[in-house]
């Protein structure tokens, strides 16, 4: 990591000024080169056949942010990006880029670096090849010169710390390095934005926290505005500034890493990012009630009907058994969790399994014992 | 047999039946293809150096041989070109009938040679449906070496389609994508993407298509008027040695067709190792 934080912080900088030098083309995207642009997708729509793959989606993502849509398979996220790439186009509603409307832009024009889940490298073309690509069918009057190609690739190599491999086939690298040849790719056509679908999905864990937290830098540095996509929600909130939540072709909340975790907008949303628990209760005389049970937890505007009960289980205060007003389950079963233990209650003759966290050293909380407590922290959603 | 260090042709492996398939191949290559191509080169040899040199530097065999070899070079390399083409809008368009024409790209396969060879001569005979619009043009098919261009492009076309078309369909649409990400238009990725990945297929295709044509007889006699230094083919001439009992003769042009084949295939599968480069692994 060291010889990364060393590297050349004016050199994206030293680029843009040569963009805006070269890019003068008349082509109509020309004007935005080089500097991060802000984005605005407007009740975008798009249908596959009759299945709506997104229905009316909008997000405002600022220049120079690091947005993350997750949400799981289906949920239309990847067709989001692929429409702002343009290598899909919605069958209503409006993208801007900058103000300017990107719908009217070719793939070509948009200029955006695309880092897909296959990382789709060219196999018959060698490292340097791959990444010198975006630069090598430029038209004649725009293509850098030969020396120059060559000294852009070398220094994406070495930003992308893969030096010494520009010979190697794809083929002959491992996935995290194919990865970063990918990126490098993207990032040598001095992109607009740069795009990322699931881009760590096919990795195993130790290479994803390293490229995760690598990207992060990359980003920092490059200041590029960047969209990916990812069903990871821990990905998610580790990397991204802002996180918009998909779910059935519907942004569900946009916010940031802690706005989503502590304040989730909706049900799924809250059992989509991280772990919950939920118990169906009632409401009386402004309380919780469990199975006919009022509860110690008092709700201000909530009335009348069931609601849904969702906690964290590591958001849970164990109470004295005896106290009433508790929630009470009996401990089915007993893991180790983390830093602590994980406890799968059955709770009251409707037999609710819910999930709650305790001090490992915890006594009288072992199978079969009966546990007592309750929530500390919780949000009521409407059944 | 378990760590016999005489088995060093062996890799440790869990696929069964090594010895068993290979003790197979070996015995059907030796009696189908080895054997015939020894007794060949055997009944050659009885015809001593000097005679072997005498038929190879006869001008009627060269001109035949000069012939058949860079008719079948051009057949096979127009056959590339078509085929590649057939292969890409069957892949990848869908219109009404592409599956009897999908079909219909096997008939060459299918028909007897002499019906193909028949029917051309028919078509491009001077007084034929084609024919007899282009002896206006002063363009003669039928019984020139234009007549055995038709007859040899005419039966290697499926062997193009047919290697090209699987390679059509695994392409992968996201590396297409990428390139257009990347600013190429669709020239470049054509030329730059698939071309390469295709180029592996499209050489054994062109190979089969070559080996045919050099091989082919049935159609190309009723076509080319057989006339000797002029349209007159190899295997043709090995057929006229052989009615006039020059067995010898026969099989020294056989050996010498054989000897530049196998050049050419060498030559062609080199290429394509050298094309295949970056696709062994992943």
């Amino acid at each position: 990591m060291d010889a990364l934080l060393d590297y050349d912080v004016n050199y994206f900088r030293r680029q843009e000024t040569r963009v805006d030098e070269t890019a003068l083309s008349g082509s109509s995207g020309a004007s935005l080169w080089g500097k991060p642009v802000d984005v605005r997708v407007d009740r975008v729509v798009r249908e596959f056949g009759a299945t709506p793959a997104l229905r009316g989606v909008s997000i405002d993502i600022a220049a120079g942010e690091l947005v993350a849509l997750l949400g799981p398979s289906g949920s239309g996220k990847t067709t989001l990006l692929r429409i702002l790439a343009g290598l899909d186009a919605p069958n209503a509603g409006r993208v801007t880029f900058a103000g300017e409307d990107a719908l009217r832009l070719s793939v070509q024009q948009r200029h955006i670096g695309f880092v897909f889940q296959s990382y789709a490298l060219f196999r018959s073309m060698k490292v340097f090849d791959n990444i010198a690509f975006g630069l090598t069918v430029r038209p004649l009057w725009r293509r850098p010169r030969k020396s120059e190609i060559r000294r852009r690739v070398m220094e994406l190599l070495d930003l992308v710390q893969l030096s010494g491999l520009e010979n190697r086939y794809p083929s002959q690298l491992s996935g995290g390095q194919r990865q970063r040849v990918a990126l490098a790719r993207a990032l040598a056509i001095e992109p607009r934005m740069l795009l990322l679908d699931e881009p760590f999905g096919a990795l195993d864990a130790k290479v994803r926290r390293e490229l995760r937290r690598w990207l992060r830098e990359i980003h920092d540095r490059t200041g590029h505005t960047t969209v990916f996509v990812t069903h990871d929600q821990e990905e998610a909130i580790e990397l991204a500034d802002r996180i918009a939540v998909l779910n059935n072709g519907q942004i569900e909340q946009v916010g940031t890493p802690a706005e989503i975790y502590d304040k989730p907008a909706t049900p799924f949303v809250a059992s989509f990012i991280g772990e919950t628990s939920a118990l169906p209760v009632g409401v009386r005389s402004g309380k919780l009630v469990l199975d006919g049970t009022p509860l110690d937890i008092s709700v201000g505007g909530a009335t009348g009907g069931t609601h849904n009960l969702v906690f964290r289980p590591h958001d849970v205060t164990l109470r004295p058994a005896n106290g009433g007003g508790t929630v009470t389950g009996r401990v089915m079963s007993e893991r180790r969790h983390g830093g602590s233990r994980r406890l799968d209650l059955e709770v009251g003759p409707a037999r609710h399994r819910v999930e709650i966290d305790v001090p490992p050293e915890t006594e009288n909380a072992h199978r079969g014992d009966f546990v007592s407590f309750l929530p500390s922290r919780w949000w009521l959603f409407e059944a | 047999m378990a760590g016999a260090p005489s088995l060093a042709l062996r890799k440790p492996s869990v696929i069964p039946g090594f010895g068993l398939t290979l003790g197979f191949v070996l015995t059907y290559l030796g009696l189908v293809v080895l054997i015939p191509l020894a007794a060949l080169v055997l009944k050659t040899a009885g015809l001593g150096w000097s005679g072997f040199l005498a038929i190879a530097s006869d001008e009627r065999t060269i001109a035949a041989l000069w012939l058949s070899f860079s008719l079948s070079l051009v057949a096979a390399a127009i056959n590339a070109v078509f085929g590649l083409v057939i292969a890409w809008v069957l892949v990848r368009y869908r219109f009404p009938g592409r599956r009897i024409l999908d079909a219909m790209v096997d008939l060459p396969f299918a028909l007897p040679t002499a019906v193909a060879g028949i029917a051309l001569t028919a078509l491009y005979a001077p007084n034929g449906w084609v024919g007899q619009y282009l002896e206006p043009l002063g363009i003669k098919v039928a019984y020139t070496p234009l007549g055995i261009l038709v007859a040899l492009v005419f039966i290697g076309i499926p062997f193009v389609v047919r290697t090209v078309q699987p390679v059509i369909e695994d392409l992968d649409s996201e590396v297409q994508e990428a390139a257009a990400t990347l600013g190429a238009t669709r020239l470049d990725t054509l030329a730059r993407i698939v071309l390469p990945t295709l180029i592996p297929a499209l050489l054994t295709g062109f190979a089969l298509a070559l080996a045919r044509a050099v091989g082919e007889y049935g159609s190309v006699i009723f076509i080319a008027g057989n006339i000797p230094y002029v349209s007159e083919i190899a295997p043709l001439l090995i057929v006229v040695k052989l009615t006039e009992y020059n067995y010898a003769g026969a099989t020294a042009i056989a050996t010498l067709m054989l000897l530049i084949s196998f050049a050419l295939l060498l030559a062609i599968n080199l290429l394509q190792a050298w094309s295949r480069r970056g696709f062994d692994r992943g």
